[in-house]
């Protein structure tokens, strides 16, 4: 009779995503979405998905709404946090993170965020202005699903697809790297969706290990 | 700023460990069997194919195909022990991974390698073996550990990385190998081993699991 006891599991190479909650979001909500509505007047290009009647599933501001003052606290904060999870990815600390580009997205109901990268920026995040878990949440996908999923699983144990799913909530702030795949599921309510979006980076100076 | 704060570690890979309690009373005769069949010659070759060993010896202790057809059994009461343990620990891993339990693993290969001084692994995975493993016959961590690679050191590679944070340029995980430890992990996880710089041998054994069974593609089934 052989002596059998389990062994020891190791969860190795995981990928870090960092929440934070803005502090009494309800106190600045309205104002804004106030602010935002004017830039929701001038739309950035490619916002090719439409609904059967040809009326945009995602309207998205121009990215430089960190230009706009009126958001100077919100940037202070996502910034914040930024850099807070700038260190937890032990990113060089030779340089300081900022946010180089703000924008927002108004998701009617039945539209939805499409999968997208925002490759090559190393942080990306989303900040909940008016959002509940029926309006969509977050997926972030398996980078690695297409090997995972060549894996003989058992799909009763293990879901299918190979994505986290992010609750949301007015004023939760989320980074994860900019290079992973993530969308949002459709808004099922009958109120529109929004949301910040930045992508922070740093001024790096691409050098040999020699220097 | 005081607020609300958490981070989550998505989509980490698990591997197994585990150690053959009593190895000590059975190391020396096991490594006599399998020694006793391996080719007199430090050969990277193995069943006429290239193979990641350098200045090594490789030689086929298992294949249930063979073994299967054949009628044949392991006959030494030591590689018996060690099978059917490695096995167990095989099944167990196969649910921790929540790999199908309409499929039954087993080991499907077995082979042992040997490096002398300067000899070493070279970076390799297993596919498209579901899940793969080594056993330490004759190892300590001096001789040479075992190093899994992330999958995504590419994507990585390219983050705003520094030697000031310590930030690996290679994105490793580092397992001790040590005589009597298995190790489990995915197949087609890439590993390497350091080389060898003593002048004693590291002997070590290779193990694939396969599966046998029905599995409805679907997952509705």
């Amino acid at each position: 009779m052989i002596e059998f006891e389990l062994g020891e599991c190791k969860d190795i190479f995981p990928i870090k995503i960092y929440e934070a909650e803005y502090p009494n979001f309800e106190n600045i909500k309205q104002q804004l979405i106030d602010n935002l509505k004017t830039h929701f007047n001038t739309l950035a290009p490619g916002n090719e998905y439409i609904d059967s009647s040809g009326n945009p599933l995602i309207y998205r501001t121009l990215p430089n709404l960190e230009k706009d003052s009126n958001f100077k606290d919100l940037l202070e904060f996502v910034e914040y946090h930024g850099r807070q999870y700038w260190k937890e990815l032990n990113f060089t600390s030779r340089v300081e993170p900022y946010i180089l580009h703000m924008w927002a997205n108004k998701i009617p109901p039945g539209g939805f965020t499409p999968v997208h990268v925002h490759t090559p920026m190393p942080v990306a995040s989303a900040l909940y202005i008016h959002a509940t878990n029926d309006m969509g949440t977050l997926e972030i996908e398996n980078p690695i699903d297409t090997i995972q999923k060549l894996s003989p699983r058992d799909n009763n144990l293990a879901p299918y697809f190979q994505t986290h799913s992010v609750p949301v909530k007015d004023g939760k702030l989320v980074l994860f790297p900019g290079w992973i795949r993530h969308y949002t599921r459709s808004n099922m309510t009958k109120e529109d969706r929004i949301i910040a979006s930045f992508n922070i980076g740093a001024k790096v100076e691409y050098l040999s290990k020699n220097n | 700023m005081n607020t609300l704060v958490k981070t989550t570690d998505l989509f980490a890979h698990t591997i197994y460990e585990t150690k053959f309690v009593g190895y000590e009373n059975i190391q020396t005769p096991l490594i006599n069997y399998i020694t006793s069949n391996f080719n007199s010659e430090f050969v990277n070759e193995y069943s006429g194919h290239d193979h990641p060993l350098r200045t090594g010896a490789v030689t086929k202790i298992y294949d249930k195909f063979n073994y299967s057809k054949e009628g044949k059994t392991i006959d030494d009461p030591n590689l018996k022990l060690v099978f059917d343990w490695i096995t167990e620990h095989g099944k167990e891993y196969w649910k921790i991974l929540n790999l199908s339990q309409h499929l039954n693993p087993y080991i499907l290969q077995l082979w042992a390698t040997a490096v002398k001084q300067g000899g070493f692994i070279a970076s390799h995975n297993h596919n498209p073996i579901p899940v793969a493993g080594v056993f330490y016959l004759k190892a300590e961590p001096r001789l040479g550990n075992l190093f899994l690679e992330n999958p995504l050191d590419l994507v990585l590679g390219k983050s705003p990385n520094h030697s000031d944070q310590h930030t690996p340029t290679r994105f490793n995980y580092e397992v001790e190998a040590i005589s009597g430890k298995l190790v489990l992990f995915p197949g087609w996880m890439k590993h390497f081993t350091r080389p060898n710089p003593t002048d004693d041998l590291r002997m070590s054994m290779a193990v694939n699991f396969g599966c046998q069974g029905q599995v409805w593609f679907t997952e509705f089934s």
